[in-house]
């Protein structure tokens, strides 16, 4: 009690250099947790981006082709599927629901998808969350669209907004839809997927604007769209699909029948294990975002030695007096080890508060900003062993001066050489 | 009755090195004997002091302090004899700075329940017995509250004086504890130091530099007569 108490009283003595130094732990811990979150809950987002799909199927290319214009909306297909294909493959009895995608339009840089009311029903990401309407509804009439949290944020588009739409994928473009313009009727939700950066119409609006084009110019002299008259628009091909099976287990036969199709080249992918194929690209970045948080656990151990070590003579005092009132060797060395482990201990506690505040406020800016859709939970299992070890190293080190004045103790004696 | 410190044939040796850093043939301070050691640095009187305290291992030959052969003593037994039976005084920083005078003088009793028994039985409590001391050395009682770094060096020095006494110890070793002080506290201090010693009955071993001290003390020593190690002139 005796020692815990004059242990104590030291602490308080030096309160100013011992908060310093688990302060600067603390926010170690908090940026190391942090860097750590969004790495983990990124990637996690990442393979998440599109769930509850078993099949994305599109015209034969390489699966990351495949899953990167149809889920990341970037790059295009070098080739499309046709209409008749997609319809007969989604009578399949294996199939339970499917929905159509139409690529190839944008607005401001931002990718329009033509597909079907089913879209907003089946697109699921995250745990198997669906797509939500922030404000407004599906799209109902022809030149009705529905845009991403993001489309809105950036280009501050409300309900009601007119916009028209341009051909191709660029940010300029020289073919424009300009004399079809649509009305925003829906806003969804934020997500932290590419959903997020897209605006979406129905396959007969897609189809309507191209009336009288061809291969991405307008006919001279080709009759456009207009309401007046009752244009018969069907839909002759789609980019891609997405397909959900009565049970996963017919997941591999399916992808089989269509990768075999034989009217024309197809491909079908199981969008999950490509995600992880993808991620596994950008390990660089990953590796990345761990050595920074590395770096930053080691400068807080750092910190924690200078101040150890800058507060050593004092202590030397200190240790040698209490020698001389009889205190065993072991206790003055306990003493230091003990106070080390304890600002480790204060400072990593404090950094995982403070690793919670910083989350909660920086969560909404994050998907907002960056579609990170962080997922404020308990820590990680592993995280807490990181932790663990983080306060016994801290207390090694903080031993390792101290075994230094221990042994010049036992070596001077009790007289100091200062 | 033995004496307080008793040494024949002493030697020590630091480890690794072939000559003997102290080498005595006889030295002994009686119970309540007042003693001045008289030496320079590196004349061996640290090693000397740090021997009889129990802080360092290995001597050749016989050293008993208050009874007890300190080479047939466990680590920690040498530490509960020091803690219950000898008072240290450094040359300065003697005190916790994060504790008042009071806590600092009663720091003793607190490590040993011997000296806070011994404290209880002579004045009824460990406050009084540290309000007795302080009287005898010439300290007021209203600085007893106060954080010692209000102190002047002659106050602190008088503080450690009154910790190293607290508790009835048998032997206080007083390791150049005037030489931050100028003559005239120095004087004083002195005066204080060995009254309140000789009241009591505590063999006192009082190691300075300083040859003016020496009209004070009983018994005068040079160590560098009583160190026959040739080792310390080629320091």
């Amino acid at each position: 009690m005796f020692w815990i108490e004059l242990a104590f009283k030291s602490l308080l003595n030096r309160r100013l250099t011992v908060m310093l130094t688990a302060l600067s732990i603390a926010f170690s811990v908090a940026l190391f947790l942090s860097v750590e979150k969004i790495r983990t809950d990124t990637k996690d987002n990442f393979s998440r981006t599109l769930t509850g799909t078993d099949l994305v199927v599109g015209a034969r290319s390489g699966s990351l082709n495949l899953l990167l214009y149809s889920v990341f909306r970037i790059g295009d297909a070098s080739n499309n599927m046709s209409w008749e294909s997609y319809q007969e493959l989604s009578a399949d009895p294996a199939v339970a629901w499917s929905v159509p995608i139409s690529l190839g339009d944008s607005h401001k840089g931002y990718r329009v998808i033509g597909t079907t009311k089913a879209y907003f029903d089946h697109y699921q990401y995250g745990r198997e969350q669906n797509l939500a309407f922030k404000e407004g509804q599906s799209f109902d009439q022809l030149f009705d669209v529905v845009i991403g949290s993001e489309v809105a944020r950036a280009l501050g588009y409300p309900l009601n907004q007119q916009l028209s739409l341009v051909h191709g994928t660029g940010a300029v473009s020289f073919s424009k839809h300009d004399d079809l313009p649509f009305k925003v009727v829906g806003i969804l939700a934020a997500t932290g997927t590419p959903v997020d950066r897209s605006l979406h119409v129905s396959l007969q609006a897609i189809e309507a604007i191209h009336l009288g084009w061809k291969d991405g110019v307008r006919l001279q002299g080709a009759e456009g769209f207009s309401p007046e008259k009752n244009q018969k628009l069907q839909t002759e091909t789609i980019t891609a699909a997405l397909i959900g099976m009565t049970s996963r287990l017919k997941t591999f036969n399916f992808q089989r029948k269509v990768n075999d199709y034989t009217d024309e080249p197809l491909s079908a992918i199981i969008p999950g294990a490509t995600l992880q194929e993808l991620w596994s690209m950008l390990r660089v970045l990953e590796s990345t975002l761990l050595s920074i948080s590395a770096l930053v656990m080691v400068s807080g151990l750092l910190g924690l030695l200078t101040v150890v070590l800058a507060g050593l003579n004092e202590r030397r005092r200190e240790m040698a007096l209490l020698r001389a009132l009889g205190a065993p060797a072991k206790h003055v060395f306990s003493l230091l080890c003990g106070e080390a482990g304890l600002i480790a201990l204060v400072g990593v506690v404090v950094g995982v508060c403070l690793h919670y505040g910083l989350m909660v406020a920086l969560a909404p800016a994050l998907l907002d900003r960056f579609g990170v859709l962080l997922n404020i939970s308990m820590l990680a299992p592993y995280l807490f062993l990181w932790l663990g070890l983080y306060v016994l190293l801290a207390a090694f080190l903080g031993a390792l001066p101290a075994l230094r004045v221990y042994r010049q103790t036992l070596n001077d004696g009790l007289s100091q050489r200062i | 009755m033995q004496n307080a410190i008793e040494m024949t044939n002493l030697s020590f040796s630091w480890p690794g090195s072939q000559s003997p850093a102290l080498q005595v043939e006889s030295f002994a301070v009686a119970r309540s004997e007042r003693v001045f050691l008289r030496g320079q640095s590196g004349s061996g009187k640290s090693t000397l002091l740090n021997l009889v305290a129990g802080v360092l291992d290995g001597h050749q030959g016989a050293l008993h302090v208050l009874g007890h052969e300190l080479a047939n003593m466990r680590p920690a037994q040498r530490d509960k004899l020091r803690a219950e039976h000898i008072g240290y005084i450094f040359q300065q920083f003697n005190l916790l700075p994060y504790l008042s005078v009071l806590d600092n003088t009663t720091l003793a009793c607190r490590l040993s329940n011997t000296r806070r028994q011994r404290a209880c039985a002579a004045n009824g409590s460990v406050e009084k017995a540290a309000f007795a001391l302080m009287d005898e050395l010439g300290l007021e009682r209203s600085l007893a509250k106060k954080p010692v770094t209000a102190l002047s060096i002659g106050q602190q020095q008088r503080v450690a004086a009154a910790r190293a006494l607290i508790g009835g110890p048998d032997l206080i070793i007083a390791d150049e504890p005037t030489s931050a002080l100028d003559t005239e506290h120095r004087q004083k201090f002195i005066e204080q130091l060995l009254a309140t010693c000789a009241d009591r009955q505590v063999a006192l071993l009082f190691v300075s530099h300083d040859p003016g001290l020496r009209q004070y003390f009983d018994r005068v020593v040079d160590m560098n007569e009583l160190n026959r190690s040739n080792s310390h002139v080629l320091d």
